[in-house]
C-alpha cells in the first residue's frame, strides 16, 4: 500500500474516531472550543507519531516472535509505558513553553495516556505489519485525523451554542448526537480505500 | 522466559524514567511558591464549597496578581477565621473578615414514614426520588444517608429513625449534603449565637393533608407566629419558617403540636 493510500485512509476513510469510535473521550470532554481542540489534537498527534516512532523498533527488535525476543505478551504493557512516558514529556513541554495552552487542556493532557486511539494505533501498526515508514505515517496521519475531527465538531459546538436547542436536549445529548450524524458523514468514504 | 521479561522490561522502564528524569531537569518550570505556600495552609480537603475543584486551584486564583481577577480570601468555609488571617498574612492583603460561617439544617423531623408503595432496588435517595420514593410524604426525608455518605467530615448520622442528625461542631457549612439531598431538605443557615432555630418541616400540603400523611410535619397552626416575637416566624402556605432568630424565646414555651420546631445547637 502506497504511503498516500495510507495517509487517505487513516485521516478519512477509516477515521480513527468517526470510524473505530477510539478517543471519544477527548473527542467530547475538549471539543468545547476550537483553540483547544486543535492543542489537543497537535499534542495527540505528536504523541502518535512518537509513539510510532518508540514502539516499532522496540516491538520488531525485543517483542516480536521472529525477529525479537519472543515476548509477545509484552506487547500491551510495553506499549503503554512508552505512551505514558512520552504523554509526561509533552505535558512537561507544553507546560514550559505553551502554558496558557496547559491550562486550557487541563485535565485531558494527562488523559492522552489512557486515549485508546494511541494504544489502537500502536496495535494496528503491528497487526498490519506496516514497515517502519510507513508506521510512521500512519501514526502521523492518524493524528491529523484526530485534529481534523476533533476541530470540525468544535466548530460545530460553538455554532451550536446560539441554535435553538430543546431544553432536554442541551449538553451532552446533542454532543452524542451530532458526533453520530458527523460519524453518518464520513461513512461516506467507507469502502474506498481498505484499512 | 519469565526472568528475560522481567529484565526487558524493566531495562525499558528505567530508561523511559532517566529519559523523563533529564527532561524533566531541563523543563521543570518552577511553580509559584505563593501558592505552595496557600496550599499548606489551606485544609488539603478539596471539598468544593470555594466553587474551585481543589484547594491547589482555589489557592492559585487567589495568588493572582491582578486584584479584579484575584479570588476573593473568604471562600474557604472549612477553615474558618483562622485560615483567612493566614492567607491575608501570606498574600499580604487585607482580609475581607471571617469566611460567611453556616451549618447545614435538616428540614424534615418525620419519626413514623407512611409508605405509599413498596420501593425495591438500589438503597440510596437519589434513585428512590426518581419513582417518587414510595412515601406518603412528597416532600420528606427518604432516610437512605445520601446526605451521611456524601459529607467529608462525618459531621451527618443517621438516627434511629433514619433522619439525618447534624453534628454542630463538625459540620463546616461546605454544602456537599446540600446537593446531595434529592428532595432539597438540606438548607445552610447562619447561626446565631451558637445556634439556629429552624423548622423541620417542608412540607407545603394543606393543613389535613399533611396531618394525616405525617404527624410531624408542621400544619401552619400560626401558634408560632403568635407566642413568638414579631417577625421571628412566618407562615405560608401551611408551613412556618423562621424569619430572624434575633428574638430573644424559649422554644419549649411555644408548645408547637407536631413539635416541629427545632433547634441546631453546639453539644447537641
Amino acid at each position: 500500500m502506497s504511503l498516500a493510500a495510507i495517509f487517505l485512509s487513516a485521516v478519512l476513510v477509516n477515521n480513527f474516531v468517526l470510524y473505530y469510535f477510539l478517543g471519544i473521550c477527548p473527542f467530547l470532554g475538549v471539543s468545547s472550543k476550537i483553540d483547544s481542540a486543535l492543542g489537543i489534537g497537535m499534542a495527540t498527534t505528536f504523541v502518535m507519531t512518537m509513539t510510532v516512532f518508540v514502539t516499532w523498533p522496540l516491538y520488531y527488535y525485543i517483542i516480536s516472535p521472529e525477529t525479537g525476543f519472543n515476548l509477545p505478551f509484552l506487547e500491551y504493557v510495553v506499549f503503554i509505558l512508552v505512551i505514558a512516558s512520552l504523554v509526561q514529556f509533552v505535558e512537561m513541554f507544553i507546560r514550559k513553553f505553551f502554558s496558557h495552552l496547559y491550562k486550557a487542556l487541563g485535565i485531558y493532557l494527562p488523559l492522552i495516556t489512557t486515549n485508546c486511539a494511541i494504544l489502537g494505533m500502536a496495535l494496528f501498526m503491528v497487526l498490519r505489519e506496516y514497515s517502519y515508514i510507513e508506521s510512521m505515517v500512519f501514526g502521523f496521519s492518524a493524528g491529523v485525523g484526530f485534529t481534523m475531527v476533533i476541530t470540525i465538531m468544535a466548530g460545530i459546538r460553538e455554532d451550536m451554542k446560539y441554535a435553538p436547542i430543546p431544553k432536554i436536549f442541551k449538553g451532552a445529548p446533542v454532543t452524542l448526537i451530532t458526533a453520530g450524524l458527523l460519524a453518518l458523514a464520513f461513512m461516506g468514504f467507507s469502502g474506498i480505500l481498505s484499512p | 522466559m519469565i526472568i528475560k521479561s522481567i529484565l526487558i522490561f524493566g531495562a525499558i522502564a528505567i530508561f523511559a524514567g532517566i529519559i523523563l528524569a533529564l527532561a524533566y531537569l531541563k523543563l521543570k518550570v518552577k511553580d509559584n511558591p505563593v501558592v505552595e505556600k496557600l496550599v499548606d495552609v489551606l485544609p488539603g480537603l478539596n471539598c468544593g464549597a470555594c466553587g474551585y475543584v481543589s484547594c491547589h486551584e482555589y489557592a492559585a486564583a487567589m495568588s493572582e496578581t491582578m486584584s479584579e481577577e484575584r479570588a476573593e480570601l473568604n471562600l474557604c468555609r472549612p477553615g474558618g477565621e483562622n485560615i483567612v488571617n493566614q492567607i491575608s498574612d501570606i498574600l499580604g492583603v487585607e482580609s475581607e473578615g471571617d469566611s460567611k460561617k453556616v451549618k447545614a439544617v435538616v428540614r424534615c423531623g418525620v419519626k413514623d414514614r407512611k409508605k405509599s408503595a413498596i420501593y425495591e432496588g438500589p438503597v440510596d435517595c437519589t434513585s428512590m426520588n426518581l419513582i417518587g420514593g414510595g412515601m406518603a410524604c412528597r416532600y420528606g426525608c427518604l432516610g437512605c444517608g445520601d446526605c451521611a455518605r456524601a459529607c467529608l467530615f462525618d459531621a451527618i448520622t443517621l438516627n434511629e429513625n433514619n433522619l439525618p442528625v447534624v453534628n454542630y461542631g463538625r459540620c463546616t457549612g461546605c454544602g456537599l449534603c446540600v446537593d446531595s439531598c434529592p428532595r432539597d431538605i438540606i438548607t445552610l443557615k447562619e447561626p446565631d449565637n451558637d445556634e439556629i432555630i429552624y423548622v423541620a418541616c417542608m412540607s407545603v400540603q394543606s393543613a389535613k393533608d399533611t396531618k394525616t400523611i405525617c404527624g410531624d410535619g408542621c400544619i401552619g397552626c400560626k401558634i408560632c407566629e403568635r407566642k413568638a416575637p414579631e417577625g421571628m416566624f412566618s407562615v405560608k402556605e401551611d408551613l412556618a419558617s423562621v424569619k430572624n432568630q434575633a428574638g430573644e424565646v424559649d422554644i419549649e414555651s411555644i408548645k408547637c403540636p407536631p413539635d416541629c420546631i427545632d433547634v441546631l445547637k453546639r453539644n447537641s
